[in-house]
């Protein structure tokens, strides 16, 4: 069972209840603030489940934010590992070969997702970048189904969209080519 | 004035769909059509003055494109020199990340070596506890072997007086002569009468029996013997 829930009278649809149902809304979603860097390629967390609240720490932390984790790094791969080591432990694998290890004993739920941010999360310096590349990466002369525009025909002096006007037959390849072959 | 042809437009096309783009006209390996052989095309006759006014603007645009795009891309090389450019970016990210994951390393250290200690204190604490505990236990069980060896050494002195197969017959007549008699009076203040022991062989004439056997006279009642009784 999860861990701080009391028993619920009502046996069906048990996920509809408490504080399951509010951890996967959107808005709780959105609240997630661990976003790793473009770097972290696995994320592997090792707990013991039934402890007692002291050593919870590790427990909380998924019970709150694992949804959160993987909602604001969906290229992320996220690995539990349930009772499996004494000390609660993170593990995050780099692309770049490199490993790095958190020791999770005797930390709060509040620590740990502060120690994650201040280590793998993406800084100012990250975020500037980022935001950098993307105007660079921007053309506003773009069309597409990334783009504002979706399609040639928004644009100006252009001929309107073939999916609400037919265009002229002397403009189809049949026409203009090969009567014969198309 | 003419807006320029959809196909001078210099727009990039992004296909979300991964439709190729179209090759523009005809493909090659087919001969061009009989209609076009030895069509002249005759345009439209425009001013002077129009086309002369279409061409600047054509010029004039092309070459602020151009020139715009030199800027930029000058900014971008002297951004790269002065080390605000984006590899620069990129690689302040990288060192970045080298000291926080250094500190990571650090923390652990830390943590193992307050671990260890933690342990340590905690295993010799536990050992302490065990070995009181055994010597507790032990205690105990020499307390329970001393007891029990002193029971043992009663029951062998008591048994000096047991009967066996041997001083049976001993026994026997020897309780036969010493009779236990357990009959007694009571009265009122709590004195117990007890019986006489039996004779083992008469002597003499017995007197005549004056009152039934299990009748007792009683002694003298005193004034302590009054405050002894109890009413009932």
């Amino acid at each position: 069972s999860s861990p701080g829930s009391s028993p619920s009278p009502l046996s069906t649809m048990p996920f509809m209840h408490g504080k399951m149902p509010l951890r996967r809304t959107y808005f709780y979603l959105q609240q997630g603030k661990i976003k790793f860097r473009d770097n972290v390629a696995v994320f592997s967390m090792g707990y013991p489940r039934n402890v007692e609240r002291v050593l919870d720490g590790a427990n909380q932390f998924v019970f709150w934010h694992w949804a959160q984790l993987q909602f604001h790094n969906p290229r992320v791969q996220l690995v539990k590992q349930m009772d499996k080591v004494i000390t609660p432990y993170a593990k995050a694998f780099l692309k770049d070969g490199r490993e790095v290890l958190f020791d999770l004993e005797g930390l709060s739920r509040e620590d740990i997702e502060k120690e994650l941010i201040q280590t793998l999360g993406k800084t100012e310096l990250v975020l500037k970048r980022e935001s950098l590349e993307k105007m660079a990466a921007l053309n506003p002369a773009s069309f597409g189904s990334a783009c504002k525009r979706q399609c040639m025909c928004e644009i100006q002096g252009q001929h309107p969209c073939t999916a609400l006007l037919r265009a002229p037959q002397v403009m189809t390849g049949k026409w203009r080519w090969n009567h014969n072959l198309i | 004035i003419k807006m320029l042809p959809a196909r001078a437009t210099l727009v990039t096309c992004i296909r979300g769909m991964g439709r190729r783009a179209p090759k523009q006209g005809k493909p090659p390996i087919l001969p061009p059509a009989k209609k076009v052989l030895y069509h002249v095309v005759h345009p439209e006759w425009q001013s002077a003055r129009d086309v002369e006014e279409l061409l600047w603007r054509r010029l004039t645009y092309n070459n602020a494109m151009i020139s715009l795009r030199e800027v930029f891309k000058q900014e971008i090389k002297e951004k790269e020199h002065a080390g605000t450019g984006m590899e620069h970016l990129r690689e302040e990210e990288e060192k970045e990340l080298d000291v926080l994951l250094a500190a990571a390393e650090k923390r652990n250290e830390e943590r193992k070596a307050a671990r260890a200690a933690r342990e340590a204190d905690e295993l010799r604490e536990t050992k302490e506890e065990m070995l009181k505990e055994i010597e507790e236990r032990l205690e105990k069980d020499k307390l329970r072997a001393e007891k029990s060896a002193k029971e043992v050494r009663e029951a062998i002195a008591r048994s000096v007086n047991f009967v066996n197969r041997e001083n049976l017959q001993e026994s026997i007549l020897k309780a036969l002569d010493s009779p236990t008699v357990y009959d007694f009076a009571i009265d009122r203040s709590g004195k117990q009468y007890m019986e006489e022991s039996p004779v083992k062989y008469l002597e003499g004439t017995p007197t005549r029996q004056k009152g039934r056997l299990y009748e007792k006279t009683l002694g003298p009642f005193t004034a302590a013997d009054s405050e002894k009784t109890t009413v009932v």
